[in-house]
C-alpha cells in the first residue's frame, strides 16, 4: 500500500515524525516503518493519522495493483 | 519515553535468568514462587486491556514469540530423536509433554479465537473425540468387552460434539463430565509429566468445549 503521510506531514507546519507520532499515541519507529511503506496501519490509526493531519483518509494511504489481487 | 519503558519492561528476561541462577541455592517454596512471579509480568502485559505498545510493537512482539514456540517445538523433536537413537528406546513421558502440551494450547486458543464458541466446540470435540476413538479402535480388539467399555467414552464424545449445535447445554454438561471423570483418572497412578500431558490433550480441551457449550454467547443460541 502506498501512502502520502510524510508528504502531508510536512505540509501540516512541517511536524517531525516525533510529533505526529506523540499525536497518534505510537512509536517513532511506527511512524517511520508506515512511512517506508514496510507497515500497514489498522483502520483505527490510519483514521487517527488522518484527522492529526487534517487529510482525508484516501489522499493519505492508496493501494497499489498488487494488493488488489 | 514509550521505547524506554518497553525496553525495561522486557528485562524481565534477564530477570528470569537471574532468578534461575539465583534460586539453585534456594528453598523449593520460594525460588519457584519467585520464578512464577517473574514470568506472569509478559502474561499479565499481554492480557491487561491497555498495552503500553504500540499496534506494530505488538505484532512484532507475536510474530517473534510465534517463531520462538516453532523453534522450541523443533529443539524438543530433535532431543526426542537423539534421545532415541542413544538410548533406543522411546524418550521419557517428560519430552512428550513438553512437545504435546505447548502444541495443543496453541491448537485450542487458536480455534477459540477464530470461531464462535459453539462453532469452536463442535471442531474441537470432533478432532479430539474421532483421534482418540482412532487411537481406541487400532489398539483394542472392541469386539471384547473391555474394547466396549474402552471406546465408549469417545463414541459418547463423538456424539456430543456432532450434537453440540443443536443441544449445546446438554453436550457441554457430556464434555464436562467426561472431563471431570479424566482428570480424577489421571489424577493417581501415573508419573507427574504423564498426568500433565493426559490432563492436557485429554481433560483440557474437552474442559473447553464444556465452558464454551454451557456459557455460549446469547446470538450464538439464535
Amino acid at each position: 500500500m502506498k501512502n502520502k503521510v510524510r508528504h502531508f506531514r510536512f505540509l501540516n507546519g512541517e511536524l517531525t515524525q516525533q510529533e505526529l507520532a506523540q499525536k497518534v499515541k505510537v512509536t517513532r519507529q511506527t511512524i517511520i516503518a508506515i512511512e517506508k511503506g514496510n507497515f500497514n496501519p489498522s483502520v483505527k490509526l490510519a483514521l487517527k493519522i488522518s484527522r492529526a493531519l487534517n487529510t482525508p483518509l484516501e489522499m493519505l494511504f492508496e493501494l497499489e495493483e498488487e494488493d488488489l489481487n | 519515553m514509550k521505547n524506554k519503558m518497553s525496553i525495561l519492561k522486557s528485562l524481565w528476561m534477564i530477570i528470569v535468568v537471574f532468578l534461575v541462577f539465583a534460586a539453585q541455592g534456594l528453598p523449593v517454596f520460594i525460588s519457584i514462587p519467585f520464578l512464577l512471579l517473574a514470568l506472569a509480568a509478559p502474561l499479565y502485559r499481554e492480557f491487561r486491556p491497555k498495552s503500553d505498545l504500540d499496534e506494530r510493537q505488538l505484532q512484532l512482539s507475536h510474530f517473534s514469540s510465534h517463531l520462538s514456540f516453532y523453534a522450541y517445538i523443533s529443539l524438543i523433536l530433535i532431543v526426542m530423536i537423539l534421545e532415541y537413537f542413544s538410548k533406543r528406546e522411546n524418550p521419557p513421558n517428560l519430552f512428550y509433554m513438553l512437545l504435546l502440551t505447548p502444541l495443543t494450547l496453541k491448537f485450542l486458543i487458536s480455534i477459540f479465537q477464530n470461531f464462535n464458541r459453539i462453532q469452536a466446540a463442535t471442531y474441537v470435540g470432533l478432532f479430539f473425540s474421532s483421534v482418540f476413538l482412532l487411537f481406541n479402535l487400532l489398539s483394542h480388539n472392541i469386539l471384547t468387552f473391555e474394547g466396549i467399555i474402552q471406546t465408549t467414552p469417545f463414541i459418547l464424545l463423538l456424539t456430543a460434539s456432532i450434537l453440540a449445535k443443536k443441544i449445546p447445554f446438554v453436550s457441554g454438561l457430556i464434555f464436562a463430565l467426561l472431563s471431570l471423570i479424566s482428570f480424577v483418572i489421571f489424577r493417581s497412578n501415573f508419573d507427574i509429566y504423564l498426568k500433565i500431558l493426559l490432563f492436557s490433550v485429554l481433560s483440557l480441551p474437552f474442559l473447553f468445549c464444556s465452558f464454551a457449550l454451557l456459557f455460549p454467547k446469547k446470538e450464538e443460541l439464535t
